[in-house]
Formats: structure tokens, sequence, C-alpha cells
């Protein structure tokens, strides 16, 4: 493309970047050229002491306003088609998290009745668990070395642990058995209950379950005395195929000889004010100084008490049912069982992102679409208001 | 990995660059005291935005460039709006008043011919030879390509030597 006079465009763009002028022509054109350069001249001074001299606006002062924030968006037009699609994936997201968190609900029963790690009152730890059968021999031993029988007794010879009767011990164990079927866990149930009546002890709880007629499970809790707990367990044993057991023992000695000498030490205290109220009746300073101490031994008997409860009944949770043993954890070792719960945790913050995703891409493909729209609108209104080059 | 750009002073960029931008908003609007407004406003929000200002992006010269251009965008939809509203701007009404001559002796025929190009014209002319950015520049502030600047500058000139009567 050249002009009538003949300089093209290149050309044109050379002489404007300051090539030297060839002909008449390009110095006529550099000449208008420079004289469009000189037709304004710069700053009056009046702007000049307005801008670099005027007090300068403080944007750190400023108060926030949305509609300041908004106004670079565009008119209301391109407003409400960028910020109706946020909105409403505001409002999916806030109605989804909820929904989400609900659907990975069904996990946490996991940890319930029959799980070797449930204790009934959380104050004790428990010592690993040997949940299938064929980790009996690896089972870890629990903290005692006499009771180291109680965690590996998976056969039906499985043994309790056995407390020493010098210390004060919270033993808690969990059986799984598996019987034939539902004839023979309603027959095995009662025969536990019988056995554990026969042991001085009795049925805490028992969650009976038959959902279809072919398979069952009933979930008890037993409270037994300690030293009879090992002939529980081997009755247990003798119920059918033994699946799963694990076992706990707390040594609660330290904390019961502490526990009795906060009583004795308060019952001396007690005793000694007692003589001082009776040689100086109506003392009201020694009254209620007797007041509070007897108050005191009384909650420290309360609390050995509760402390003996706890270590003289074991705690046997027995699950019977028709089921198989649950699936044996594989590539557990040192490693595999983090590594399988991060692999799972992993899991599942991916499904969850991915159902994040599918319910919010929608209204984010719609922002996207509507953002590249305004910009259109944008450049249209651009090229309107500046008419063509 | 090259050594990241220094971040210049406001103040030295505002003094630097403060006649180059009048004159690009005087071309661009064609009245000298509506482009000493809109000058004043650009510096304005220059300030306020100079937080967001990435030198290895480009010179802040022509930053500021950017930062009129939209002023004067803001301005031109402003005024549209505002002449919509107002029926009797709507039509026939020249876009520009030519402001008083300034010193330097230009031509008024020049200053007239130039009032008679497009916006967008205008605005070439005013990148390219008034201001001297390159092409690429140019086409980064007017939002084309270097190729639509070089031939939008020569059509710009074409009609300017031809309403000056200087073919």
């Amino acid at each position: 493309m050249t002009t009538p006079g003949g300089i093209g465009p290149e050309r044109l763009g050379e002489l404007v970047d300051g090539a030297a002028p060839r002909d008449d022509e390009e110095r006529a054109l550099l000449a208008l050229m420079e004289e469009t350069r000189a037709l304004e001249p710069g700053a009056s001074q009046g702007l000049r002491r307005r801008v670099l001299d005027g007090p300068p606006p403080r944007p750190a002062s400023r108060r926030f306003d949305p509609r300041r924030r908004l106004s670079g968006v565009g008119d209301g037009r391109r407003r409400l088609l960028l910020g109706a699609p946020v909105v409403a994936g505001i409002i999916a997201l806030a109605i989804a998290i909820p929904a989400l968190n609900d659907s990975g609900s069904p996990h946490a029963p996991l940890a319930s009745a029959d799980s070797p790690t449930a204790v009934e009152d959380g104050a004790a730890p428990e010592t690993p668990s040997a949940p299938a059968a064929g980790a009996a021999e690896s089972a870890p031993a629990p903290a005692e070395p006499d009771s180291a029988r109680a965690a590996a007794g998976i056969a039906p010879s499985a043994q309790a642990p056995v407390p020493s009767s010098e210390r004060a011990r919270q033993v808690t164990a969990t059986t799984r058995v598996q019987v034939d079927d539902v004839s023979a866990l309603s027959e095995a149930s009662a025969s536990a209950m019988r056995t554990v009546r026969s042991l001085d002890g009795f049925t805490a709880s028992s969650d009976y379950s038959v959902p279809n007629g072919a398979e069952g499970t009933n979930r008890l809790v037993f409270r037994v005395p300690v030293d009879r707990a090992e002939d529980a367990l081997a009755a247990f044993g003798r119920l059918g195929v033994v699946t799963g057991q694990s076992a706990s023992i707390v040594d609660l000695t330290a904390q019961l000889r502490r526990q009795t000498g906060q009583v004795e030490a308060l019952t001396v205290t007690v005793a000694e004010l007692r003589a001082k109220a009776a040689a100086a009746p109506g003392d009201p300073v020694l009254a209620a100084e007797l007041a509070r101490a007897e108050a005191s031994l009384a909650r420290a008997e309360e609390t050995r008490a509760a402390t003996l409860t706890r270590t003289e009944l074991a705690t046997l949770r027995l699950t019977l049912t028709t089921e198989g043993p649950p699936p044996p954890a594989t590539g557990e070792g040192r490693f595999g069982g983090p590594v399988s719960r991060a692999g799972g945790r992993l899991a599942d913050a991916t499904a969850w992102l991915l159902g994040a995703l599918v319910l919010v891409g929608p209204f984010l493909l719609l922002a996207a679409v509507a953002g590249w729209g305004a910009l259109r609108l944008r450049g249209r209104s651009e090229h309107r208001v500046m008419g063509s080059a | 990995m090259s050594a990241p750009a220094v971040r210049p002073r406001f103040a030295d960029v505002a003094e630097e660059n403060l006649d180059r931008v009048n004159r690009y908003l005087c071309h661009l609007v064609g009245d000298r005291d509506l482009a000493d407004d809109l000058t004043s406003a650009t510096f304005e929000r220059a300030l306020r935005d100079w937080p967001r200002y990435d030198p290895a992006r480009g010179r802040p010269s022509v930053w500021l460039v950017e930062v009129a251009r939209r002023v004067a965008l803001d301005h031109f939809r402003k005024e549209g709006r505002r002449r919509a509203r107002e029926e009797r701007y709507a039509a026939g009404v020249p876009e520009s008043v030519p402001g008083p001559a300034g010193p330097g002796g230009f031509s008024p025929d020049l200053r007239a011919a130039l009032g008679r190009l497009s916006r967008a014209e205008r605005e070439l002319v005013a990148l390219r030879v008034v201001l001297g950015m390159d092409a690429a520049e140019t086409a980064r502030v007017a939002g084309m390509s270097a190729s639509a600047v070089g031939t939008g500058l020569h059509r710009a000139l074409t009609k300017l030597r031809q309403e000056v009567g200087r073919p």
C-alpha cells in the first residue's frame, strides 16, 4: 500500500523513527511531523503547579468504597454479568460444603462398638490390638510382661490378661467370634450371657441385629470381675471361631495409691479439725475449715471408689457374627499403615475437590464467559468511542 | 536471570512525563483545558495505582500514557452518556473545541486538520509522532497490532497531508 506520494507504511515508520529523508516528499512529510510535534508545547505552568506542587491525594487515607472498587469493572450491565455467577457460585458452595461434609460421615461409625480401639471411658489408653487371626503372632505385647498372652489369644484357647493380685489394673478386651448361622448366633449369645453370669459378671449391653434372616451380628458388652476375665475369654473362644481379639491393660496402682494417700491425709486433717472444733465450739472460721475439709475428703473417697470399681470389673466386648473375618490389612508395617492412611485421606480430599469442581465448574465457566463477554463489550465500546484508525 | 527492574520514585516519573502526558491528551481530546483536567486526573489515578506498576512490563512513560488513555476513555464514555441523556448534544456537535493557540507558531490549518481526524487516528499521531513511541509501545497502548499501528498511522498522516493541502 502506498500513498499518492509514494511513501509506504514501512518507510513511513522508518521516517517516524528517525530515518533520514531521501527526497523532497519525505522532507515535506518530516516538516509536517515536526510542525505537529510543536503544536502542543506541553503542560502549562498552572498545570505543572497543580500536578507537581499541589497537595497530593492520599490513597492510604481513603475509606473503602465498594462502588469505587467496582468502577473499573464497567457499567451496571457488565457488573451484573460478572457478579451474578460469582454470587451463585458462593451460594452453591455454601450449600455444597455442609452436604459434602455430611456425605463423608459414614466413615465415622467404623470406630464404634466392636472397634478394637474403642474404650468405655476415654481415660485409659489402649494397648495395640490384634484385629485379625493372622496377626496373632506379631501382635505387640501389652504393657505388662505377665499379660502378654492376652493380646495374642486369637485361638479358641484364648487367654485373658492375667492381673496380678498386688496390682490394680483396668482391663479391657475385645473378641470377635464367627458362628455358623443365625441359629448358632442366638445360642452363642445366650451361652455367653450364662457364662458371664456364672462368673459373677453381668451384661452391660447387647446389640442384636439380623437384617436379612441369613446373616446377623450381636455386639455384647460384659462387665466381669478382673480375676475371672481370663475364664470368660476362654469361654468366648469356645463359642465359635475367633477371628479377632485385642486386649488392653492399664496399671492404675500408682493412681490408686495416690488417691488412697489423699484420703488418708484428709482423714487425719478432718480428725484434727474435729478435735479443735470440739475444743472451741462456735468458732465460725474453724467450722468453715472443717466443712471444706470434709467435702474434700468426700470427693477424694468418691474418686478412689470410682477407680477401684474400674480395677475390679473388666470390660469385655464380644462380637458374635455370622459374617467372616474383616479383610486383613494389607501392606501394613512401619510405613504401610501411615502410607495407607495418607492415601485414603488423599483420596477423600480428591473426591471432595472433584465434587466441588463438578458443582462449581458450571458457575466458573459462566463467570469466564461473562468475563470474556465483558472484555469484548469493553473493546467494542472503546472502538466506538475512539473511532476507526 | 536478569536483575529485577528498579522502581523509580513517582515524583520523578511525574515530573519527567508531565509534558508527554499533557501533549498526548491535548492531541487526543483536541481541547487544551479539557486536556489539562484529564492530565490532572491521570496523575491522581496514577499515584493511586502506582503500587501496581510493574517496571518489568515497560517504561513508566508508557504506563502513564496507558493510564491517561483510560482516563480519557472514561471521560469520552461519560460524555457520551451525558450527551445521550441531554438530547441537545445528540448529533452534529463537534466532538472537540480547539483550544487557544499556544506558543511555538503552529499552523491553525494543521490544528483544524488534526481535529478532523478520528480520535484513534489522532491518538496514533500523538503516540508515534509527538511522543516518539516505537511501534510496539504504541500497539500496546492503543490495544492493536504493530502492523495495524503502521497502517493506521500511514492513513492518518495521508489524511493530514491532504487536509493541510500538502500532498
